[in-house]
């Protein structure tokens, strides 16, 4: 897991070193945007409540700031399930990969209550 | 123990007046006050009850900031922290009475304890099946006809950690061993007595009670639950006015069921001639699995009483002085009192029944004992238990992914030098 989250970071930063005109064995053409969601759930939201990523695949990386239990489910405007991290301890991060087309989706936290306290954000995803 | 106490109506009976004269003392009611609001007819107990409740004002003042988890001091000494839940240690229950004092008894909140001011607090009861949907306050709860019960309340994820022992695979949710149970005395009003005064209808089906905590946490049960004698809306634990982290200013006290339908800090009831559902019984506290089915709109069988499950009086993974030890413990059922209690000291291999102590009271708990000449070595402590419907304590229990119900056998690591 922190290996993988390392990776994560490390092809974050490469993204940033590209858009700036960088070069690095890491990153293929048209890696401009990162691969990589970050959010951040505590009592009850999470950050940001609007999060963009790039068509394709995606991981996302999800932080539970908060003091209680939280999760994180992927929904499309279908409220199909496209990713689901079913427990995150507080304190803990985890992560999930998910493919996504353009258009914009749901994340929500599925413990009960948790959404309609406001554990709800949109992820837009561009071409 | 006196003779008629024996009998679970005369012992609460007696309780719930011990509790009255102990209340008017310690907040300084004179006992004059105290008999002229008993003598003063129907529903003098609850005036006087309701005078101590004014009486107890302040106490919120004095609670933890509200950022904490919970109110109460929770040591690690007494308790297991799972952050805003916190299981009991069952060492720390070695030789002691019947109830879980406040201060030792498990916590299980769905985020934090709400605070509530009881002055602005309303019950309000409403929905299809009430001819006069009304609101109460504290003071009018406290009015009404009480009673006292001995009851269990416990987590329906009790046990869940030995999911994870049977099956190497973790169900989701907090890894309680068996210490997120607690057996206490309950003051309150019947649940029936509230809703009689809002005229409930012969066609009322279900009755959800909603807590005024952030997350609004709210189960149903059926009317026929609903309207038992033991299903109360509780204000007093163990003889003291409710304490925040469980539920002040008034709880459900739904017997023998699995926790959540307990609500704490409840502020509204709704009682419909429809069937009622919520996130906590279609998406949570229901069992998925491959042995269940779903059942729409739930994701799974709806949990509602409590299994078999037995408990020794001892430290996980317990140190024991070679010699003659009494073996002390306890053993509950959602669904009857409990009838016989068996022990291996040998990992099943052979049993033996305990010595099972009064009182033994259906839906709270029984004590039981064995003296075990214990020589050096490890062991697997197990108890076994079942109760007057036949239940037991299976080898093992189907897994579900939310870890609930457990009653399975457990193995309790026990070294001896």
């Amino acid at each position: 897991m922190i290996a993988r989250r390392f990776l994560v970071r490390l092809a974050a930063g490469a993204a940033a070193m590209l858009a700036l005109g960088g070069q690095t064995p890491m990153t293929r053409p048209g890696d401009a945007a990162p691969k990589a969601v970050t959010l951040v759930a505590r009592e009850f939201l999470y950050e940001p409540p609007e999060a963009t990523a790039k068509a394709g695949d995606v991981t996302f990386v999800v932080k539970n700031a908060g003091a209680i239990e939280h999760n994180f489910v992927l929904q499309d405007a279908a409220q199909k399930k496209i990713a689901e991290i079913a427990v995150i301890e507080p304190g803990a991060t985890a992560e999930v990969n998910g493919t996504v087309a353009p258009g914009t989706y749901l994340i929500v936290c599925s413990l009960p209550g948790h959404r309609q306290a406001g554990m709800i954000a949109t992820l837009k995803v561009a071409q | 123990m006196r003779e008629e106490f024996r009998d679970e109506r005369e012992y609460a009976h007696a309780r719930a007046d011990e509790w009255l004269w102990a209340r008017a003392k310690a907040t300084g009611l004179s006992r004059r006050r105290l008999l002229g609001l008993l003598a003063a007819g129907a529903g003098a107990a609850g005036a006087a009850a309701a005078e101590l409740g004014r009486l107890a004002r302040g106490r919120t003042a004095r609670a933890a900031p509200a950022t904490d988890l919970v109110v109460k001091p929770t040591p690690p000494e007494w308790f297991n922290d799972f952050g805003s839940n916190k299981e009991m240690r069952w060492e720390v229950m070695y030789n002691r009475g019947y109830e879980v004092p406040n201060e030792l008894f498990f916590v299980r909140d769905h985020s934090r304890t709400a605070r509530v001011d009881q002055d602005t607090w309303r019950l309000r009861v409403e929905g299809s099946a009430v001819a006069q949907p009304q609101e109460f306050t504290y003071e009018d709860i406290l009015g009404l006809p009480s009673v006292s019960v001995m009851r269990f309340v416990e987590c329906a994820g009790n046990g869940r950690s030995f999911y994870e022992a049977g099956y190497g695979k973790r169900a989701q949710g907090g890894q309680w061993k068996l210490g997120a149970i607690g057996v206490a005395e309950w003051t309150g009003v019947p649940l029936r007595e509230v809703l009689d005064r809002c005229g409930l209808q012969r066609t009322a089906r279900d009755v959800m009670p909603e807590g005024v905590d952030e997350l609004k946490v709210r189960r149903p049960m059926p009317v026929s639950k609903a309207i038992a004698d033991d299903t109360l809306l509780v204000y007093a634990m163990n003889g003291q006015i409710l304490p925040p982290d469980h539920g002040f200013p008034l709880r459900v006290l739904v017997p023998g069921w699995v926790g959540v339908a307990n609500i704490k800090w409840v502020g509204r009831i709704e009682v419909s001639d429809e069937p009622l559902y919520s996130a906590w019984n279609t998406d949570n506290y229901v069992l998925i699995g491959p042995d269940y089915a779903p059942d729409p709109p739930s994701k799974g069988p709806r949990l509602t009483a409590q299994v078999v499950k037995s408990a020794f009086e001892l430290a996980w993974d317990a140190e024991v002085k070679a010699g003659r030890r009494l073996l002390r413990g306890r053993s509950w059922s959602g669904q009857g009192k409990i009838t016989k209690v068996e022990i291996s000291i040998n990992n099943g291999k052979t049993w033996q029944p305990a010595n099972l102590r009064e009182p033994n009271i259906a839906l709270a708990w029984v004590r039981w004992d064995l003296v075990w000449n214990a020589t050096p070595g490890r062991y697997g402590l197990i108890a076994r238990a079942i109760d007057e419907r036949g239940n037991t304590q299976p080898l093992r229990v189907p897994f579900n992914e939310q870890g609930y119900l457990y009653g399975g056998i457990v193995s309790h690591p026990v070294n001896v030098t």
